[in-house]
This record gives structure tokens, C-alpha cells and sequence, in this order.
């Protein structure tokens, strides 16, 4: 089976107008086919729809709602989640004691709670709070409990031969050495948390880009609707484009990246 | 440095259980604390005889069963869809140049986003909730069935031609094999998102159409929320979304060993 | 309270080492190692050879205070020694060095646990570098580093901490034949050269006899396991060793040696087999 050779750059832009071109014409197509513009819209429709839809500032401000709140849930799942997953690490008792209820809730998704949350939150900010945090925070944890725990013995026994004290050996030792893997628990719980927003949002929020797509659905207006899809799908990709390049700058020296991505 | 190991019997039972058995105890006592709550508030022992009373009822095993009905029938789909779509990549060059820039853009936007769209195109019934389940599945498939693929080892291709294999019998016993863990690891993967995705699709329909006949347990929990309040309704319901979340994912692992019984 | 001392007091000294495993499934206990006695006098460079599987590294290990013996103690300086430290340097086998960090910052490491501040330990790491003759390389990461220079990287990294003892974990293991052969010549000449001092005390696990022949001055021949010292050989060809290659008596030993390990070495093979 032959490995992908096709190179990046110039050829790369070609590439993706050529292929989504073929796309949004088959789309086109199909649309004036199905004729019904309620169901398929055109593409160039959804196009106009989304100059309006930006120009008009309808589009920002949701994207804002919805960014505001899940940046507030991942922080907190990020300083809750970190500095627990350290210790675990660090801690085999510790771990033993909280990996077993980690697996019995981590099986229901963050989504799974939001009724039983919208009952105690009722429809505001917490409640998207809540589920991101709840979403975000399994990842985080398992992937910084094993950071730590993947960081070679030996570079800890090597700096031990060379006279440092224990807390050296944390700080710089188990830190860094687990930083690359901290990144990607945190990629892993922003993508959770994403979803778990616009989750929350299509159920039960006034505002935000889960909000925006339910409504236009409820007034028929797909072309709209789609128009939120894709902004979610590209702000999705931004963030974990966004977070991948802290790590990139943060930790160089690591050579996981093929296979974490 | 000697060895400090834990008993038996501590790491097995004391462990495990120590923390969450003292969260329900919290739990339980924090309700019968408060009395005006406990109308409304469900208790640990509330929620057991809730998991009783739903399955006598009949409403459990029919809100489960038909999740999980459309979980699987999403799923085939999707898994040979995806499968499909994989082969034909890694065998044409010209189909992946094309296909793969189209996958790439829809990848990132969640399952969750669709259910809207799904809804103004097949209604709130049971193909919205496939549709989605299809949606989520087809990913996780595709890029790993790819990527065991596109790994397969091509000294282990090499040796297999210079041993006088075919090329249907490399495809067969080299590729296929090689292949197996990677894509076995996708549809596992693809099922924990299905899941999670179907759940959310039901709710999300549920809560629009209703309390209509679209059913399962995303849609029953919701109605134990909006129709009739009965949080340990809703509860019983999450811990079903937990269990068989589990049993899925310990069922593909079954799957994959039986598979593969070869160390890898 | 002072130690009992002889009229030449041994830089290290073993005294009835032993490590025992307890299998915890079906308790069953293991002898792995010892029990092993013996001392190094201050500036010798003592190799210990032995089949897979006969403790060598497990001895090593004990000696640079990671592992607790189960029975016996280690002397420095008729010191006991019961953690890791400084003045027993250890070079890994897969050099263990710090993938975050520069070659500088990993060769000033043990200057930093020290507490010298950063102007100092830099200058002073540099010239350690340039020791080893990687200078050009201070600011690469080890992993843009070849095998040879990795090792060399390791070797300054612990030779900078001016330790007592130099303890060596088949360090050579990891480079192809031609690149170790040059390692091996650099590293006689950086132990020969002393750096203002006496050359350093040298403990150095190989189960390459060639190696051990060719770089020591004693040679501690290990059985298998349980390991035990077998024989302790003097090892005095001339240095510089090259021109020693060529001798016949040089053969005569390297065949010796393996004739004390081959059948062991034979046994541990088949053991590892049937242990699949």
C-alpha cells in the first residue's frame, strides 16, 4: 500500500480547491435537484448567508458566547484536572484509589448529565460550565496521570547520580518530561469540551453558536444552519490548531508528534 | 529500596471501592439530610429501586433496546462505508488527492453539530439518530482503517512475494492480518463516539418532538425531566449510558483478541 | 568513629553483596546476585564481564546506590553508601540524557544541583564539552546527536560533577562496531588524561570480552546466576593498548575469559528460551 506522497504548500491549495471545487459543484448539483431550499440549500446561498451572517455580527457574538463558556469550563478542568493527574502520577496509592471512579463515571458522557444538570443549573451559564468541565476533565487527568508515569526511570535514576534532591527531580525531571503528553490530554479534553458545549447549547442555552443552529432550524432557515455547522467545525480546528502550536513552541524537543498528532 | 507492596485483599477490594462507596454515602446522607428535598432528591437506594421499577415497567428495556437497535444498524453502515472508502483511498491515487481535502473539513466539526440539520431532513424519528451515529462512526473508522492500511510493513509484502504469494493471497494473509488490530482499534473507537452521539441526538430530539415515538434512553431521560419529574428516572437512565458504554467497549475488546490471538 | 582502615585504604569497596528477588505471584525467592566481594584501588579501571543474566548490571546498579542490596554494603572512601550521589558518576547504557535539554544544560546539570550558579557551571560545562570534543554542539537537543557523540555527551555530563568513582553501564552497547572502537580510544584517552588530577577509579559492566581486555586493568570475570565472581583477573598489557592488539598473549586472554563464560553464557541462552 503506497504512503501518501503528495507534497504541502502550493500544491496543497491546489489540491484542496480542486477536490472541495468537485465538492461544492456536486452539492450545487444535488441541490438544484432536490429543489428544496429548505432541506438543500445551494452553496452559494449558504455562502451569502454567511457574509450576512458575519457582517451583521450575529455570527461573532454567539462564536463569543460559546467561546467564553468553554473557555471557562476547560480552564477549570485544566487547573483541577493537572495538578490531580500530577499527583496520581506521582502517587501509586493515590491513583489506585481514584482510577476506580474515574472508569465508573467516565463511561457517561458529559452529555448524559445534562438533564439531571438542568434541573440543579436550570438554563444560564453553569450548566454549559458544568458539562464541559465534567467532559473535559477525564481526559485531562488520564492523560496527565500517565505523563507522568511515561517519563523514563532512568532519566530520574541519571539525575539522581548527579546529586539532585527530589524536588529538583520534579521540576526538572518529571515537569518537563511530562509536558508534551499534559498537551495532549489538553488537546483531547478541549475537543471534548467543544462538543460538550454545543451540546448544551442545542439543548438549553440562549445564546452561542449551538443556540444559533437550533434556532434557524426551528425557522427552517438551513442554509443558516449550515453556515453554523461549518463555523463550528472551523473553530473547532482553529483551537486545536492553536493549542498544538503552544506545544510545538513549548516543548521542541519532543519526537511523540507523528504520533499524537 | 525493598519491596512495599500492598496486601492482597487491600488492593483488590479496600481501593476500588474506598472512594466511590464514601461519595455515595455522602450522597445518601446529604438528601436524608435536607428534608424538604427529599420529595425531589433522589438517594443511592432510590436510584436501585428506580433501575427496579423501569425494568418492570417495560420502559427501560425499550428505551435501551431501541438505542441500541440503531446504534448497531448505524454503525454497519458506517463501518463499511468507511472501510470502503479506506481501500479505495489507499488504492487509488486519484481518489485519495480527491476525497481526502472533503474528509479532512467535515472531520472536525462533531456529530453533535449535525443533529439540527439531521432533523430538518428525516425528522425527528429514528434515522436522524442513525444518521448521526453513522456520522460519528464513519471517522474514527475511516482514518484508522487508513492508517492500518497505509502501515502495513511492505518488507512483510516483500517477503510474502518472494515466498510466491499472489496478490489475493497477500491481500488476504499479509495485508488484512497486518491491517486487523488498527481497524478493529477504529470501530472500537467509533462505537464509544456513536454512543456518546446517539445519546445526545435523542435528548436533543426528544426535547423537540415532544415526548413523541422516537424513544430511547436519550429521549426517556428528557422526558423524565420536562413531562414527568423523576430525577432518579434520569439517573438510572445515565448509569444505563454508563454500562453499556463499558460492555461496548469491553465487547470490541473481546472481539479484538479473538481476532488477532496473536501477541501484538 | 573512624572505619577500620588498611595502610592503603580501596576507593570502593564491596562487601558481601548479595540481591535476592522475591517472585510475588508464587513467592518464590531468587538469587540473582552474590554474594560478591571485592575492592578497587584508587585510579583502576576494573571491567566486569559475565553472561546475560549474571547481575552484572543489578552489582552496578547496588554500587551507584539505586538499588538496596539485600545483604552486604558498598565503601566509598570507607564511607558506606546508601543513596545516589555525586561521587559515583554513572554513564547509562542508553545514555539517559535529558531530551529537553541542551547538551550544555545536561552536562551543567550536576553543577546546578550543586548550586553553582549559572554563569559558572556554563563556563565550567564548556570546558568539559570541549573535553570530549563536542564543542559546535552545546545548544543541540541529544536527540539531533549521533550515538558516538551522545555517549560523549554522557561522559562529560558526569565527568563535569568531578566524581570519585566512574561507574559505566555497557555504555559502548548502543554504537556499531567501528563507532565504538573510536569511543574506545577517546574514552582511554580522557580516563589517561586525568584532567589536572589522578585518573579516575573506573567500574565498567560489558559482556564484551574484547572491550574488557582492551580497556582494563583488571578484569572480574562474573558466572552466571547467581552471580559470583568467578576469577579476577590482571589484565597489565601496556598502554597505550592498541600496539597490545597485536600480541599473542593478548588472544591467549580474550580466550581464556570466554572459556570461564562460554558455558554459562550457553545456559542462559537456553534458559531465556525455556522461560518463553
Amino acid at each position: 500500500m503506497r504512503r501518501s506522497r503528495l507534497a504541502t504548500g502550493g500544491a496543497a491549495i491546489t489540491r484542496y480547491a480542486l477536490s472541495l471545487g468537485l465538492f461544492v459543484l456536486i452539492w450545487f448539483l444535488a441541490a438544484l435537484y432536490v429543489g428544496k431550499p429548505n432541506t438543500l440549500p445551494r452553496p452559494d446561498v449558504v455562502f451569502h448567508e454567511a457574509l450576512e451572517m458575519i457582517a451583521s455580527g450575529e455570527l461573532l457574538t454567539n462564536a463569543a458566547s460559546t467561546l467564553r463558556r468553554l473557555l471557562a469550563g476547560f480552564l477549570l478542568a485544566c487547573a483541577a484536572g493537572v495538578p490531580l493527574g500530577l499527583l496520581m502520577g506521582l502517587s501509586r496509592s493515590l491513583e489506585a484509589y481514584v482510577t476506580p471512579l474515574i472508569e465508573m463515571l467516565r463511561p457517561i458522557s458529559g452529555i448524559a448529565w445534562i438533564p439531571l444538570a438542568l434541573y440543579f443549573f436550570g438554563i444560564g451559564e453553569a450548566l454549559p460550565h458544568f458539562i464541559i468541565f465534567y467532559g473535559a476533565i477525564f481526559p485531562v487527568v488520564v492523560n496527565t496521570a500517565g505523563a507522568v508515569k511515561q517519563v523514563d526511570r532512568r532519566l530520574v535514576d541519571a539525575a539522581r547520580t548527579l546529586g539532585a534532591s527530589h524536588v529538583m527531580v520534579v521540576r526538572e525531571i518529571l515537569l518537563p518530561g511530562s509536558l508534551p503528553m499534559i498537551f495532549v490530554g489538553a488537546r483531547i479534553g478541549l475537543g471534548v469540551g467543544w462538543m460538550a458545549v454545543i451540546a448544551s447549547e442545542l439543548v438549553g442555552a440562549p445564546s452561542g453558536l449551538g443556540y444559533l443552529i437550533e434556532w434557524n432550524r426551528t425557522m427552517l432557515m438551513s442554509s443558516r444552519v449550515l453556515v453554523g455547522v461549518f463555523s463550528i467545525g472551523f473553530i473547532g480546528y482553529l483551537m486545536d490548531w492553536m493549542l498544538r502550536r503552544a506545544a510545538y513552541a513549548t516543548t521542541p524537543w519532543w519526537t511523540g508528534w507523528k504520533q499524537h498528532g | 529500596m525493598g519491596d512495599r507492596e500492598t496486601p492482597a485483599w487491600q488492593a483488590r477490594y479496600l481501593r476500588p471501592l474506598a472512594l466511590p462507596l464514601l461519595l455515595l454515602a455522602v450522597w445518601q446522607i446529604t438528601v436524608m439530610a435536607q428534608p424538604s428535598a427529599s420529595g425531589i432528591a433522589p438517594t443511592p437506594f432510590g436510584v436501585i429501586r428506580g433501575f427496579w421499577e423501569l425494568t418492570l415497567s417495560g420502559e427501560l428495556p425499550k428505551s435501551l433496546l431501541q438505542s441500541l437497535f440503531r446504534i448497531f444498524s448505524g454503525f454497519a453502515a458506517a463501518f463499511t462505508l468507511a472501510v470502503a472508502a479506506a481501500l479505495l483511498v489507499s488504492l487509488s491515487r486519484a481518489a485519495e488527492y480527491l476525497l481526502d481535502p472533503v474528509l479532512e473539513t467535515f472531520r472536525p466539526i462533531a456529530p453533535i453539530a449535525w443533529i439540527p440539520l439531521a432533523i430538518l431532513w428525516f425528522g425527528t424519528g429514528t434515522y436522524a439518530a442513525m444518521f448521526i451515529v453513522g456520522y460519528a462512526v464513519f471517522f474514527p473508522v475511516f482514518v484508522n482503517t487508513l492508517t492500518g492500511l497505509r502501515g502495513v510493513d511492505p518488507r512483510l509484502v516483500n517477503a510474502a512475494l518472494t515466498l510466491g504469494a499472489s496478490r489475493t493471497m497477500i491481500v488476504r494473509e499479509v495485508i488484512l492480518p497486518a491491517a486487523l488490530p488498527t481497524i478493529v482499534l477504529g470501530a472500537r473507537l467509533g462505537m464509544g463516539v456513536g454512543w456518546a452521539a446517539i445519546v445526545a441526538a435523542e435528548m436533543t430530539v426528544g426535547s423537540k418532538s415532544g415526548g413523541g415515538a422516537s424513544g430511547g434512553l436519550g429521549q426517556m431521560m428528557f422526558i423524565f425531566l420536562s413531562y414527568s419529574l423523576e430525577l432518579r428516572y434520569i439517573i438510572v437512565g445515565m448509569i444505563t449510558v454508563g454500562i453499556v458504554a463499558l460492555l461496548i467497549d469491553a465487547g470490541f475488546r473481546r472481539l479484538e483478541r479473538l481476532l488477532m490471538p496473536w501477541p501484538h | 568513629m573512624a572505619a577500620l582502615k588498611d595502610t592503603v585504604q580501596a576507593k570502593l569497596s564491596c562487601r558481601n553483596l548479595s540481591m535476592e528477588y522475591r517472585n510475588a505471584r508464587t513467592g518464590d525467592r531468587v538469587q540473582a546476585l552474590g554474594p560478591v566481594n571485592f575492592d578497587i584501588p584508587d585510579g583502576q579501571f576494573v571491567a566486569i564481564v559475565g553472561p546475560s543474566g549474571c547481575g552484572k548490571s543489578t552489582l552496578l546498579s547496588i554500587v551507584a546506590g539505586l538499588t538496596g542490596p539485600t545483604t552486604g554494603e558498598v565503601l566509598v572512601d570507607g564511607t558506606r553508601i546508601v543513596a545516589p550521589g555525586p561521587d559515583r558518576g554513572v554513564c547509562f547504557q542508553d545514555y539517559a540524557l535529558f531530551p529537553w535539554m541542551s547538551v550544555l544544560q545536561n552536562v551543567a546539570f550536576g553543577l546546578k544541583a550543586r548550586g553553582m550558579p549559572r554563569r559558572e557551571r556554563e563556563s565550567l560545562a564548556q570546558d568539559f564539552i570541549e573535553r570530549v570534543q563536542l564543542q559546535g554542539f552545546e545548544s543541540r537537543y541529544p536527540q539531533e546527536l549521533s550515538g558516538g557523540m551522545r555517549q560523549r555527551c554522557a561522559l562529560a555530563r558526569v565527568l563535569a560533577n568531578d566524581p570519585q568513582v566512574l561507574l559505566m553501564d555497557e555504555p559502548m552497547a548502543a554504537l556499531d562496531a567501528q563507532t565504538r572502537q573510536i569511543m574506545q580510544d577517546d574514552l582511554l584517552k580522557i580516563w589517561g588524561a586525568g584532567g589536572g588530577g589522578a585518573r579516575k577509579t573506573v567500574m565498567y559492566i560489558t559482556h564484551s570480552i574484547d572491550e574488557a581486555v582492551y580497556l582494563a586493568d583488571r578484569i572480574l570475570v562474573m558466572s552466571a546466576r547467581p552471580g559470583l565472581i568467578k576469577a579476577d583477573i590482571t589484565n597489565d598489557f601496556e598502554r597505550p593498548r592498541p600496539s597490545a592488539r597485536t600480541r599473542p598473549d593478548y588472544a591467549t586472554r580474550i580466550d581464556h575469559i570466554w572459556s570461564l563464560i562460554r558455558n554459562d553464557a550457553m545456559q542462559a541462552l537456553v534458559a531465556r528460551e525455556e522461560s518463553k
